[in-house]
């Protein structure tokens, strides 16, 4: 299994238990720039760790988090939310794809998005850096 | 042909079918011969020496990964031995182009062990075996 498919479903839980209609959505299916409150997750690197013989399963994910709102106090609802169900967890997460994780938040970055043009306010956005240790199932061995 | 050091493994006494699992490196020391200088002041332009007709087998250093449901597969290697306070132990190293293995092989036994468990990071471990025999040295088929 991957976590692809639990880190969407766990952020979704995380953003809806925030705001209920917020969502959590891949990079790319929604733009940053968008009105409401909303979550954006990109994996930047998947270390899947090996030894001689094949695929040891264990893996580290690093993510980045968006938290973004129109204003600051929101966008750090949604950031607050996340680092206090992912920071040092240690055990399942997602809904119907559950995977036993261990979780650290490595970093968290305030940043703004100024406005395009005068219809546009600008987008609040926290980034939470983090980086998931768990199991996936191994490739063929050596 | 050049091969990667993928796929190869280590096994102590292969009699006990005792085989570390999970290897991340294998580091052989290499053999060595003492060498005496025999340089005098009446030695011109090159030095001379009397090479030892002994050779130091070295030591054979393994890291790995530790498994945390599968220690006592690392015991035998630490404490037990299979009885032996000296083994076989062969290393093997595998021919990707045709699917066969070369092997090392000699003889001795566990001088140091040690692991370590980081926080936010990989535990690991490492065995240091003392070579005490001949090596032998097949070629893959």
């Amino acid at each position: 299994m991957s976590i692809r498919e639990t880190i969407f479903e766990h952020l979704e839980g995380i953003a809806q238990g925030t705001f209920s209609e917020a969502h959590a959505y891949p990079v790319g299916d929604k733009d940053p720039n968008a009105p409401g409150r909303f979550i954006v997750y990109e994996m930047n690197s998947q270390d899947h760790q090996r030894h001689m013989g094949g695929g040891a399963a264990l893996t580290e994910g690093q993510f980045d988090i968006h938290c973004l709102a129109g204003s600051a106090m929101d966008a750090h609802k949604l950031s607050e939310a996340v680092r206090e169900s992912l920071d040092n967890k240690q055990g399942p997460i997602g809904g119907n794809n559950v995977l036993n994780v261990t979780a650290f938040v490595r970093d968290e970055t305030d940043s703004f998005i100024a406005p395009a043009d005068a219809s546009h306010r600008g987008r609040h956005m926290v980034t939470v850096d983090l980086s998931i240790w768990y199991e996936e199932s191994v490739t063929p061995t050596v | 042909m050049a091969d990667l050091g993928t796929g190869a493994t280590v096994a102590f006494d292969t009699s006990a079918g005792v085989a570390l699992a999970d290897i991340t490196n294998i580091d052989w020391s290499g053999a060595t011969r003492e060498s005496i200088d025999t340089s005098h002041m009446g030695t011109s332009l090159v030095k001379t020496a009397i090479v030892s007709t002994l050779v130091e087998p070295g030591e054979l250093s393994v890291d790995y990964l530790v498994n945390t449901n599968q220690l006592g597969t690392e015991s035998p290697f630490i404490f037990d031995n299979s009885g032996h306070q000296s083994g076989t132990i062969t290393v093997t190293m595998l021919d990707q182009a045709n699917a066969t293995v070369a092997t090392w092989t000699s003889t001795g036994a566990m001088t140091a062990w040690s692991s370590t468990a980081p926080m936010e990071g990989v535990i690991t471990g490492n065995f240091t075996f003392k070579l005490s025999g001949a090596p032998t040295f097949t070629d893959s088929a």
